[in-house]
């Protein structure tokens, strides 16, 4: 069991259940902005397999990065006896926070996403983030992704079969994850507890839950049982026979001799059978500790007294957006209701609290210490609780992410972790007076969750710096904060994490995997005040200092004995522990009582013994100098899609054409061509030779566009009627991203127009310069339909004229302001308010009506050179969950919402006539994360005099009720 | 090239392989459906050059006679519909190609022209022997999993119904013998397709199986080595290895050869299954081996092929790819070839394990090379087949 890998996979959980990726970014009317901070000095460096891309600040991680890739691939060429026609590229980057800014793939790449293999240019995109053995173990899932692809493509390429089918995914990531980590601790807790809680979903039944974190988790057990029921060569059989049947469950059937029924049977029944037992001896949270939250996924406890009693602190995504919460403890059985202290997720100041990474805490006099992502890198905050103020904000040049502040006992330090640019992961201790950060500890070990000892001499932490390190293993260490001088507590091959002191700092308690599941365990120190260091370490005893499991003086006792598991234990002032529990699929707050009386009760648990005091693990790297071989990294470009289409029209005849988007490796610099074809007649061929070439770079924080186009062609409006256009010329654009959330653009098109509207016998030549800008906000959160909170909006003005004949001359704005209120966890209020208006010589007309904005009419059958718009929608669930099940597979029709609208609006070009609207309910059903179904009924009403719109007897409702099906996003 | 013959002797070879080519194609087209011929028998007494099965015999020994003396040079390459599956077959003058799609493509080995080209539907993946007269085709899925046709008349004499079959066929003692993937060894009546005998393992059959002084040896997912008695199919001993065995069988003076995917090569008596040595590799060994006298040859997934002594297991020499060695080495006379996935075939100096030639063929090789009618055959991914001939030779 990895932390950090429990971290990025219990985020990814985080995002399943509660988020959906914002599908927009910077250059689409709404979405956030993937903002370009750092100016990236990429490297290419040539191994025998790969081609590693990296940065100098890095090297040292892309030295351990690209070793290790060789060794997977040799471990990977045997196990799948398959070797790779092409070189690999792999793209590493130090940090998250660095590996956000990837342009490899268009997407926001969310916390919980550890690395990604794409299938265009066959990149392997992975970032490290302080844990070797995480960064490791995410080079190895991904490189299993790419022999996976590789294997099952030769299968089918020596059959001659040109397509290859793809794989379930629950069968690729099962696979990735089990032959990159085997199993842990984290897979062992998701599987009990789906187990106990009764939702493990049988492989036949799959579909249910495709995509989510539990399918992952699923793939992975269902790989183990295969490899330890039928044979490890069965694994690699099942893409071997991929071949032979359509259906990957005959693919099972003729592989393992079962048929799908028969192993869902078996693989449900083994695991009842192995987990059943368990509560003999142990016992869900729920039954063995009182219950402090109840919803959400809440985290990072925290104990703080206030004079009307004692509180807790803590971060939880209840309300999708991250929040700082503050809840009365209470003594009855019902939870208090939690007060927001810090509201996450929506402003670039609290970009991310890294719910799962980060500790918080808290002073006695109330002073709450916490990080943030703020822009670039994170930043210390220490907040007054009692005050509602913020107290200080700290940012420090030389460290990209923050974790885990913990307070001095004087409240004027604060010892983290930091990451700095090259990626290590080291022990920094602030001085918030002087706002500096001294480096306590510097090496590569991943040093995390430090908690400042209550005497203000030791510094507890937890570290991969055992010899069991290598194998991503973390125990507890001590450091002298005024000396730096580093000593074990515990060493095992197991992981002690999130130490936390007594007030008296007799106890430490920590979270520990030691018998199979993450429990809460506790070391005692015999000698009051004063702990023992390690034996053999060659201190004499009366140096003895720090606490040490080995020691035959302390104690190492386990004092949870839960079946899924228990995290981040936190002490209040009255002997008990708070911790976060995982039980049915979620986190929640509880808390242990008689935490001493429990410790003194529970058996003694064998002392560690193993010999930490040798040398730590070393990582190993590339042999020789080939690091100075790498070259400064020069784009070159290759196609990523290329596609053509010829298209039989009545009215406009045939028209073929193709297109092309052709990228460098780090997808910094991007071309698209569009070229296409519609004459009708031979004479017209060349003048209707079509194009558009697009140049978007995004290598900077200002992101560039130029390109140039010719189009002609005869079109049609329902405003212009039937006409003919040339129109060929260029732009440029900008777009600066103030943050994820803000960003203003500004685009200059410069293009000859020459439009004949041959119906009306009227032509017109004209030269004309469009100058836009906008601003555009978007912190809006997406359920499965559409946004479910925050805000977005567009503002957008600009101009077009003609500098040649003065033909053309008119103005543009557009205000397009949406915001979500979320009246609880799974209902929402959208509103919308949108006016759009070109005025002057030749403005071009907008157009409105259908699913997407005014509900009821025809799809863009109301227009007018002005638009204006007011929604309203009630967004709610409509059927959560509906299976549809066939002979061969099923369906499953997940959250179903319903919305109730009410839209108002019209276009308009000199006089506004009339108040156009319409009112009713609609379903929304989301197909395979792209598509949205939509279909909307109810009644359009006008308004005839829209200064009466209160006056409901002025309101002209029609009396036949109308159906609307379409498709799209909520808006 | 160099062979124990003079030049007329070759020459004369040369057209008595063309003449028995010929014949072959005759039965073939007969075969694949053109006007019944009645051939004579196509395997003569040039027996150096016949590979009728899998490893050119019942021992898998994959050996010939013949060398081809490096430098070689390309004298044809075709593609064909889908790839080569593991083995090539030929009677010295014709090259049987089974494909990984269900066709059976025969190519003239001296040119490289197509002579025939038939489909076995479904379409399924196959593979064949040829014994005497007679064809017999493996379908790696779909029924029948087993026919025997006859060359003379292109008939269908008989076939069966066995499973999927991912091994190659054993022709021995008049029998057809098969390991099915379903747990199941096979022995058939060659001429009448009766069933003499079958024997049921614990694991899926992928381990291709061989013969020698009356038994039947071949490995199995269970991680066993199998000896059966080829008269009745009653198991005569058992040796069991500590992973499944995909690799064929071979057998050289008495010994049985086998790899197993622990990634250790066992070299086990014959007589009675006992252990003569072990020889553990840094990888799972998939492929057969090869037997030249005291020496066997095989390859592992480390990428080293290793020559080691027949009696003690000692290494004589290895050698190492950059990739996986993917194919049986093949000994043809002094000479080693062998295919690796690093897309290379090699020629090896039996005695020293030197390297004396390579070829690049493009993609990866998973094909046993072949000698036939003078030249070197491989097979590359991309679906192609290349022959080889010595350099400066016609």
């Amino acid at each position: 069991m990895r932390r950090l890998y429990h971290n990025t996979l219990l985020l990814a959980l985080l995002g399943t259940m509660l988020l959906l990726p914002c599908p927009g970014h910077g250059q689409y009317y709404f979405g956030r902005n993937k903002v370009q901070y750092d100016h990236f000095r990429w490297h290419v460096l040539q191994t025998e397999h790969f081609d590693i891309y990296f940065y100098p600040e890095m090297r040292k991680l892309a030295e351990i990065g690209a070793t290790y890739a060789e060794e997977t691939y040799r471990v990977l060429e045997d196990r799948f006896s398959h070797n790779i026609a092409r070189r690999i590229p792999l793209i590493f980057y130090a940090s998250h926070a660095h590996f956000q800014q990837t342009n490899t793939t268009p997407y926001l790449v969310p916390e919980g996403v550890g690395g990604f293999f794409e299938f265009l240019k066959g990149r392997v995109v992975v970032p490290a983030n302080g844990s070797i053995s995480e960064f490791k173990h995410v080079i190895r899932h991904e490189l299993v992704h790419v022999f996976t692809y590789s294997k099952l493509n030769s299968v089918f390429k020596q059959r001659g079969r040109i397509t290859t089918p793809d794989l379930p995914l629950w069968f690729v990531e099962g696979l990735a994850e089990y032959w990159s980590s085997g199993w842990d601790s984290q897979a062992e807790m998701f599987i009990r507890d789906g187990v106990l809680n009764g939702y493990i979903v049988p492989v036949s039944q799959m579909y249910q839950i495709y995509g989510s974190f539990l399918m992952y988790k699923e793939g992975q057990a269902i790989i183990k049982y295969i490899d330890e029921t039928f044979g490890e060569e069965k694994i690699l059989r099942l893409i071997e026979n991929s071949w032979k049947e359509e259906r990957f469950a005959d693919v099972m059937r003729i592989t393992l001799g079962v048929n799908l029924e028969e192993f869902d049977k078996q693989w449900l029944y083994a695991l009842k059978k192995r987990t059943y037992p368990l509560l003999e001896r142990r016992d869900s949270p729920e039954m063995a500790s009182s219950v402090v939250t109840r919803e959400g996924i809440d985290t990072k406890p925290v104990f703080y007294r206030r004079a009307d009693g004692g509180y807790v602190v803590f971060v939880s995504n209840r309300m999708g957006y991250s929040n700082i919460y503050l809840q009365k403890l209470s003594a009855s059985k019902e939870s208090a209701k939690a007060e927001v202290l810090i509201k996450g997720e929506r402003t670039s100041e609290f970009e991310s609290f890294h719910v799962l990474q980060s500790k918080i805490d808290v002073t006695p006099s109330g002073m709450l210490a916490f990080v943030s992502r703020s822009g670039a890198s994170d930043v210390l905050n220490v907040f007054d609780i009692e005050h509602r103020t913020m107290v200080k904000q700290v940012r420090f040049d030389s460290l990209v992410s923050l974790y885990s502040p913990s307070w001095s006992p004087d409240g004027r330090r604060l010892v983290l972790t930091g990451l700095n640019f090259g990626g290590q992961s080291d022990l920094y201790v602030v001085d918030l007076e002087r706002e500096t950060a001294e480096q306590l500890t510097d090496d590569l070990f991943d040093d995390r969750d430090p908690a400042w000892s209550p005497d203000g001499t030791v510094i507890a932490f937890s570290s991969d710096r055992t010899p069991y390190g290598a194998e991503g293993y973390y125990n507890l260490y001590m450091v002298d904060p005024h000396t730096g001088a580093v000593e074990p507590a515990t060493c095992s091959p197991h992981n002690d994490l999130s130490p936390a002191w007594s007030s008296d700092g007799r106890y430490l308690a920590f979270t520990s995997d030691r018998d199979g599941a993450y429990n809460i365990w506790m070391v005692r120190n015999t000698a009051q005040g004063a702990f023992a260091s390690m034996p053999g370490a060659g201190d004499s005893a009366s140096s003895k200092r720090y606490p040490a499991a080995t020691d035959e003086m302390d104690e190492l006792r386990q004092l949870t004995f839960f079946t899924t598991g228990a995290f981040d234990p936190a002490w209040t002032d009255s002997d008990q522990l708070l911790f976060a529990a995982f039980e049915n699929f979620s986190f929640r707050l509880r808390l242990l009582e008689d935490v001493v009386k429990t410790f003194a009760g529970s058996a003694i648990v064998s002392a560690d013994t193993l010999p930490c005091q040798q040398q730590a693990w070393v990582t190993r790297e590339v042999q020789g100098d080939v690091f100075s071989k790498a070259v400064k990294y020069r784009p070159k470009f290759d196609l990523d899609v290329a596609q053509s289409a010829v298209t039989q029209d009545p009215i406009y005849g045939t028209s073929g054409g193709a297109q092309l988007a052709i990228t460098d490796m780090l997808g910094n610099a991007q071309y698209y061509f569009l070229i296409y074809n519609n004459a009708r007649t031979r004479d017209e061929f060349l003048e209707s030779f079509n194009f558009a070439v697009t140049r978007l770079d995004l290598s900077h924080r200002t992101n560039f566009a130029v390109g140039l186009y010719h189009f002609a062609g005869r079109y049609y409006s329902l405003y212009d009627f039937f006409f003919w256009e040339r129109r060929a010329g260029g732009f440029a654009a900008v777009s600066y991203p103030f943050s994820v959330f803000k960003r203003f653009e500004a685009s200059l098109n410069v293009r000859y127009s020459d439009k004949d509207w041959y119906v009306f016998n009227r032509r017109r030549q004209a030269v004309l310069v469009s100058n836009i800008v906008s601003f555009v906000k978007d912190n809006s959160l997406w359920g499965p339909s559409g946004p479910v909170d925050g805000e977005r909006y567009n503002i957008t003005l600009g101009n077009t004229l003609d500098v040649h004949h003065s033909h053309v001359n008119f103005i543009t704005l557009i205000v397009d302001y949406r915001h979500y209120f979320r009246l609880s966890r799974s209902v929402t209020h959208a509103v919308r308010l949108m006016t759009m208006v070109n005025e002057g010589k030749e403005a071009t007309p907008f157009f409105m009506g259908g699913s997407w904005d005014l509900r009821g009419y025809p799809l863009w059958r109301i227009w007018g050179t002005k638009l204006a718009l007011v929604s309203n929608e009630l967004r709610l669930p409509f059927i959560d969950r509906f299976f549809v099940k066939f002979p061969i597979g099923g369906l499953a029709l997940n959250a179903i919402r319903g919305a109730i609208f009410l839209d108002l609006g019209n276009g308009w070009d000199d006089q506004f006539e009339e108040l156009l609207g319409s009112f009713g309910f609609g379903v929304r059903w989301r197909i395979g994360g792209v598509l949205v179904l939509r279909l909307d009924g109810g009644r359009k009403f006008t308004v005839p005099k829209p200064s009466r719109f209160h006056h409901l007897k002025d309101i002209d409702v029609d009396k036949r009720w109308f159906t609307q099906f379409f498709f799209g996003w909520d808006f | 090239m160099s062979t124990s013959a003079g030049s007329r002797n070759s020459s004369l070879a040369g057209t008595f392989r063309l003449l028995r080519a010929g014949l072959l194609a005759f039965g073939l087209l007969a075969v694949f459906g053109c006007a019944r011929l009645t051939v004579p028998q196509l395997t003569g007494d040039d027996a150096a050059h016949l590979w009728p099965q899998f490893g050119g015999n019942p021992r898998r020994s994959h050996l010939v006679s013949t060398t081809l003396r490096p430098p070689l040079e390309l004298a044809w390459q075709r593609r064909t519909s889908a790839s080569v599956g593991k083995t090539l077959i030929s009677d010295g003058g014709a090259l049987l190609c089974p494909l990984r799609d269900g066709h059976l493509l025969v190519v003239d080995a001296a040119s490289g022209k197509k002579i025939a080209q038939k489909k076995f539907r479904p379409g399924y993946e196959i593979t064949c022997a040829l014994h005497g007269p007679l064809l017999l085709v493996v379908r790696r899925y779909g029924e029948p999993s087993l026919s025997v046709h006859d060359l003379r008349d292109g008939r269908i004499l008989w076939s069966a119904a066995a499973g999927s079959i991912e091994t190659e066929p054993l022709v021995a003692e008049g029998r057809l013998i098969v390991a099915a993937e379903e747990k199941k060894v096979i022995a058939y009546e060659l001429a009448s397709g009766k069933v003499l005998w079958s024997v049921s393992t614990e694991g899926n059959l992928r381990s291709t199986p061989a013969f020698a002084d009356g038994k039947v040896v071949f490995g199995s997912d269970d991680g066993r080595v199998y000896a059966v008695d080829v008269r009745n199919g009653q198991v005569l001993w058992q040796f069991r290895t500590s992973a499944a065995i995909l690799a064929p069988a071979a057998i050289g003076q008495g010994t049985v050869c086998v790899g197993s995917t622990d990634r250790s090569f066992y070299a086990l008596s014959l007589d009675s299954g006992m252990v003569r040595w072990v020889f553990p590799t840094g990888g799972r060994i998939h492929q057969a081996a090869a037997v030249a006298d005291s020496l066997v040859l095989f390859g592992s997934n480390d990428h080293f092929l290793y020559c080691v002594s027949l009696h003690n297991g000692r290494q004589h020499w290895r050698f190492q790819a950059k990739s996986i060695i993917s194919t049986a080495p093949l000994v043809a006379g002094k000479v080693v070839y062998v295919g690796s996935l690093d897309k290379h075939v090699y020629a090896l100096e039996l005695e020293t394990g030197q390297e004396l030639w390579k070829h690049d063929t493009g993609g990866l090789v998973s094909t046993v090379p072949l000698v036939a009618h003078d030249r070197l055959i491989m097979t590359a991914e991309g679906n192609r087949i290349l022959a080889f001939r010595v350099k400066g030779e016609r």
